[in-house]
Protein backbone atom coordinates (compact mmCIF):
# COMPACT_ATOMS: atom_id res chain seq x y z
CA UNK A 1 0.00 0.00 0.00
CA UNK A 2 1.26 3.45 -0.98
CA UNK A 3 1.11 6.57 1.04
CA UNK A 4 1.71 10.26 0.84
CA UNK A 5 2.35 12.64 3.33
CA UNK A 6 -0.33 15.21 4.25
CA UNK A 7 -1.63 18.10 2.12
CA UNK A 8 -3.69 20.84 2.58
CA UNK A 9 -5.66 23.31 0.24
CA UNK A 10 -8.00 25.51 1.28
CA UNK A 11 -12.00 25.53 0.89
CA UNK A 12 -14.47 28.03 -0.32
CA UNK A 13 -15.28 29.84 2.53
CA UNK A 14 -19.24 29.43 3.21
CA UNK A 15 -20.20 32.93 2.84
CA UNK A 16 -23.57 33.79 3.47
CA UNK A 17 -24.69 33.79 -0.01
CA UNK A 18 -23.38 30.52 -1.01
CA UNK A 19 -25.08 29.27 2.32
CA UNK A 20 -28.63 31.01 0.74
CA UNK A 21 -27.71 29.39 -2.34
CA UNK A 22 -26.99 25.58 -0.85
CA UNK A 23 -30.31 25.95 0.83
CA UNK A 24 -32.52 26.85 -1.98
CA UNK A 25 -30.13 24.26 -4.00
CA UNK A 26 -30.76 21.64 -1.54
CA UNK A 27 -34.06 22.42 -0.03
CA UNK A 28 -32.76 22.63 3.50
CA UNK A 29 -34.26 25.71 4.47
CA UNK A 30 -33.31 25.11 8.70
CA UNK A 31 -33.66 28.48 9.87
CA UNK A 32 -30.39 28.00 11.91
CA UNK A 33 -28.93 28.10 8.48
CA UNK A 34 -30.60 31.57 7.30
CA UNK A 35 -32.12 33.88 10.53
CA UNK A 36 -28.95 34.99 12.52
CA UNK A 37 -31.91 35.84 15.15
CA UNK A 38 -32.75 32.17 15.11
CA UNK A 39 -29.40 31.30 15.25
CA UNK A 40 -28.29 33.13 18.09
CA UNK A 41 -31.49 31.77 19.99
CA UNK A 42 -30.01 28.71 19.64
CA UNK A 43 -26.29 29.77 20.82
CA UNK A 44 -24.32 30.48 18.01
CA UNK A 45 -22.98 33.72 17.44
CA UNK A 46 -24.49 34.26 13.81
CA UNK A 47 -25.79 31.37 10.98
CA UNK A 48 -24.28 28.00 10.54
CA UNK A 49 -23.62 26.07 7.69
CA UNK A 50 -25.24 23.35 6.48
CA UNK A 51 -22.32 20.20 7.17
CA UNK A 52 -23.84 18.93 4.01
CA UNK A 53 -22.91 22.45 2.31
CA UNK A 54 -19.42 21.73 3.59
CA UNK A 55 -18.83 17.95 3.03
CA UNK A 56 -20.06 19.10 -0.65
CA UNK A 57 -17.59 21.73 -0.84
CA UNK A 58 -15.08 19.24 0.85
CA UNK A 59 -15.54 16.46 -2.16
CA UNK A 60 -15.42 19.10 -5.43
CA UNK A 61 -11.86 19.83 -3.62
CA UNK A 62 -11.01 17.19 -2.96
CA UNK A 63 -11.49 15.48 -6.48
CA UNK A 64 -10.09 18.55 -7.92
CA UNK A 65 -6.85 17.83 -6.14
CA UNK A 66 -6.81 14.45 -6.77
CA UNK A 67 -8.19 14.73 -10.30
CA UNK A 68 -10.65 11.72 -9.68
CA UNK A 69 -13.96 11.83 -11.31
CA UNK A 70 -16.23 10.60 -9.14
CA UNK A 71 -15.82 8.93 -6.00
CA UNK A 72 -17.66 5.78 -5.95
CA UNK A 73 -17.94 6.25 -1.59
CA UNK A 74 -17.73 9.04 0.74
CA UNK A 75 -18.59 9.42 4.52
CA UNK A 76 -18.20 11.81 7.00
CA UNK A 77 -18.74 12.75 10.88
CA UNK A 78 -19.77 15.92 11.72
CA UNK A 79 -17.52 16.91 14.38
CA UNK A 80 -18.57 20.66 14.98
CA UNK A 81 -20.73 23.39 13.44
CA UNK A 82 -19.27 26.04 11.19
CA UNK A 83 -20.24 29.42 11.49
CA UNK A 84 -20.52 31.68 8.33
CA UNK A 85 -17.78 33.15 6.64
CA UNK A 86 -15.37 30.69 8.60
CA UNK A 87 -12.33 30.52 6.86
CA UNK A 88 -11.68 26.77 5.96
CA UNK A 89 -8.99 24.27 4.69
CA UNK A 90 -9.02 20.87 4.05
CA UNK A 91 -6.06 18.72 5.42
CA UNK A 92 -5.53 15.06 3.52
CA UNK A 93 -3.82 11.79 2.75
CA UNK A 94 -4.18 9.25 -0.24
CA UNK A 95 -3.61 6.35 0.30
CA UNK A 96 -3.91 4.17 -3.49
CA UNK A 97 -7.62 4.52 -3.95
CA UNK A 98 -9.05 6.40 -1.55
CA UNK A 99 -7.96 9.31 0.67
CA UNK A 100 -8.43 10.54 4.04
CA UNK A 101 -9.68 14.12 5.19
CA UNK A 102 -10.06 16.41 7.68
CA UNK A 103 -11.97 19.96 7.34
CA UNK A 104 -10.65 22.23 9.85
CA UNK A 105 -11.19 25.72 10.40
CA UNK A 106 -7.99 28.52 10.90
CA UNK A 107 -7.65 27.58 14.32
CA UNK A 108 -7.05 23.77 13.20
CA UNK A 109 -10.48 22.98 15.03
CA UNK A 110 -11.43 20.16 12.92
CA UNK A 111 -15.11 20.44 11.68
CA UNK A 112 -15.22 17.39 9.59
CA UNK A 113 -13.36 14.02 9.22
CA UNK A 114 -13.77 12.13 6.40
CA UNK A 115 -12.74 8.97 3.87
CA UNK A 116 -14.10 8.53 0.31
CA UNK A 117 -12.63 5.93 -2.45
CA UNK A 118 -11.66 7.47 -5.88
CA UNK A 119 -12.82 4.36 -7.55
CA UNK A 120 -15.66 5.17 -10.14
CA UNK A 121 -18.83 3.34 -10.23
CA UNK A 122 -20.57 1.99 -13.33
CA UNK A 123 -21.73 4.15 -15.96
CA UNK A 124 -26.20 4.53 -15.58
CA UNK A 125 -27.99 1.88 -18.02
CA UNK B 1 -38.07 12.06 30.52
CA UNK B 2 -35.34 9.44 28.63
CA UNK B 3 -36.07 9.24 24.81
CA UNK B 4 -37.65 5.57 24.39
CA UNK B 5 -35.59 3.64 21.40
CA UNK B 6 -36.57 0.53 22.09
CA UNK B 7 -38.76 -0.24 19.17
CA UNK B 8 -36.19 2.24 16.56
CA UNK B 9 -34.17 -0.49 15.26
CA UNK B 10 -35.20 -1.66 11.86
CA UNK B 11 -38.55 0.81 11.80
CA UNK B 12 -39.48 1.16 7.68
CA UNK B 13 -40.72 4.26 6.30
CA UNK B 14 -42.86 4.64 3.76
CA UNK B 15 -41.12 4.85 0.08
CA UNK B 16 -41.07 8.26 -1.92
CA UNK B 17 -40.05 9.15 -5.70
CA UNK B 18 -38.31 11.38 -7.07
CA UNK B 19 -37.65 12.29 -10.60
CA UNK B 20 -33.76 14.23 -10.96
CA UNK B 21 -33.85 17.13 -13.41
CA UNK B 22 -30.91 18.86 -14.90
CA UNK B 23 -31.83 22.14 -13.11
CA UNK B 24 -31.99 20.92 -9.55
CA UNK B 25 -28.46 18.73 -10.04
CA UNK B 26 -27.07 22.36 -11.86
CA UNK B 27 -28.39 24.69 -9.41
CA UNK B 28 -26.78 21.58 -6.42
CA UNK B 29 -23.71 21.48 -8.73
CA UNK B 30 -22.74 25.15 -8.87
CA UNK B 31 -23.36 25.21 -4.67
CA UNK B 32 -21.44 23.12 -4.03
CA UNK B 33 -18.53 24.40 -6.46
CA UNK B 34 -18.59 21.36 -8.50
CA UNK B 35 -16.43 21.64 -11.45
CA UNK B 36 -16.66 17.89 -12.73
CA UNK B 37 -18.72 16.38 -15.31
CA UNK B 38 -21.68 14.38 -13.59
CA UNK B 39 -23.79 14.95 -10.77
CA UNK B 40 -22.25 16.12 -7.29
CA UNK B 41 -21.90 12.78 -5.14
CA UNK B 42 -24.04 14.66 -2.59
CA UNK B 43 -26.62 15.37 -4.59
CA UNK B 44 -29.30 12.46 -2.44
CA UNK B 45 -29.60 14.29 0.27
CA UNK B 46 -31.60 17.17 -2.10
CA UNK B 47 -33.42 13.97 -2.78
CA UNK B 48 -34.11 13.37 0.50
CA UNK B 49 -35.16 16.61 1.55
CA UNK B 50 -37.77 16.51 -1.42
CA UNK B 51 -39.43 13.95 0.17
CA UNK B 52 -42.19 13.53 2.83
CA UNK B 53 -39.63 12.44 5.28
CA UNK B 54 -37.21 14.23 7.20
CA UNK B 55 -39.69 15.77 10.07
CA UNK B 56 -42.47 12.51 9.77
CA UNK B 57 -39.50 10.24 10.30
CA UNK B 58 -38.62 11.91 13.76
CA UNK B 59 -42.00 12.26 14.42
CA UNK B 60 -42.80 8.00 13.73
CA UNK B 61 -39.64 7.67 16.34
CA UNK B 62 -40.83 10.03 18.65
CA UNK B 63 -37.25 12.25 18.69
CA UNK B 64 -37.87 16.18 19.97
CA UNK B 65 -36.36 18.18 16.18
CA UNK B 66 -34.77 20.55 18.69
CA UNK B 67 -32.63 17.89 20.31
CA UNK B 68 -31.18 16.71 16.70
CA UNK B 69 -27.84 17.10 15.12
CA UNK B 70 -26.46 16.09 12.23
CA UNK B 71 -23.76 13.53 13.21
CA UNK B 72 -22.97 11.18 10.19
CA UNK B 73 -23.52 11.09 6.35
CA UNK B 74 -21.99 8.81 3.69
CA UNK B 75 -23.23 7.80 0.06
CA UNK B 76 -22.03 4.40 -1.70
CA UNK B 77 -22.93 4.75 -5.42
CA UNK B 78 -23.26 1.51 -7.97
CA UNK B 79 -24.11 3.64 -10.47
CA UNK B 80 -24.31 7.19 -11.72
CA UNK B 81 -26.96 9.53 -11.01
CA UNK B 82 -27.94 11.27 -14.33
CA UNK B 83 -30.97 13.88 -15.34
CA UNK B 84 -34.39 12.18 -15.70
CA UNK B 85 -33.91 9.38 -13.24
CA UNK B 86 -37.04 8.33 -11.10
CA UNK B 87 -35.66 7.36 -8.06
CA UNK B 88 -37.32 5.51 -5.25
CA UNK B 89 -36.08 5.91 -2.01
CA UNK B 90 -36.72 3.11 0.60
CA UNK B 91 -35.68 4.31 3.97
CA UNK B 92 -35.26 2.09 7.40
CA UNK B 93 -33.14 3.16 10.74
CA UNK B 94 -30.31 0.92 10.34
CA UNK B 95 -28.75 1.43 13.75
CA UNK B 96 -29.26 2.77 16.82
CA UNK B 97 -26.64 3.21 19.73
CA UNK B 98 -26.27 4.97 22.91
CA UNK B 99 -22.94 6.96 24.32
CA UNK B 100 -21.41 5.79 27.73
CA UNK B 101 -22.77 8.17 29.36
CA UNK B 102 -26.22 7.72 28.05
CA UNK B 103 -26.43 11.52 27.70
CA UNK B 104 -26.47 11.14 23.59
CA UNK B 105 -28.40 8.46 20.93
CA UNK B 106 -27.24 8.30 17.88
CA UNK B 107 -29.48 6.69 15.13
CA UNK B 108 -28.52 5.86 11.63
CA UNK B 109 -31.10 6.36 8.53
CA UNK B 110 -30.70 4.15 5.77
CA UNK B 111 -32.02 5.25 2.37
CA UNK B 112 -31.32 3.54 -0.34
CA UNK B 113 -32.04 5.08 -4.21
CA UNK B 114 -33.61 2.97 -6.73
CA UNK B 115 -34.02 3.50 -10.22
CA UNK B 116 -36.49 0.43 -11.81
CA UNK B 117 -35.66 -2.09 -9.44
CA UNK B 118 -31.80 -1.28 -9.77
CA UNK B 119 -30.02 0.05 -6.61
CA UNK B 120 -28.21 3.46 -7.52
CA UNK B 121 -27.04 4.97 -4.65
CA UNK B 122 -26.92 3.85 -0.75
CA UNK B 123 -27.18 6.89 1.44
CA UNK B 124 -26.77 6.82 5.29
CA UNK B 125 -28.21 9.99 7.82
CA UNK B 126 -26.56 9.49 11.01
CA UNK B 127 -28.18 11.97 13.69
CA UNK B 128 -27.25 12.58 17.50
CA UNK B 129 -30.12 13.21 19.83
CA UNK B 130 -29.69 14.80 23.05
CA UNK B 131 -31.21 12.59 25.77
Amino acid sequence: MSTSSTSVIELTTPSRDRIRAYAQASNDLNPLHLDAKIAQAAGFKDVIAHGMLIMGLAISALKQATNANILQTSHVQFKAPVLVDTPLFITYQKHDDRVEFNVVDDHDEIKISGTASLQQPANPH
Amino acid sequence: MPIDTSTWLDTQFPDFTVETTEVMINDFAEAVGHQHTGTPETFPIRLYMDGPQGLQQLQTLGIPVHKVLHAEQGFHYHQAIIAGMQLTAKTRVGNVSHSASGKMIFVTFNIDFYCHNDLVVEMIFGLAVRN
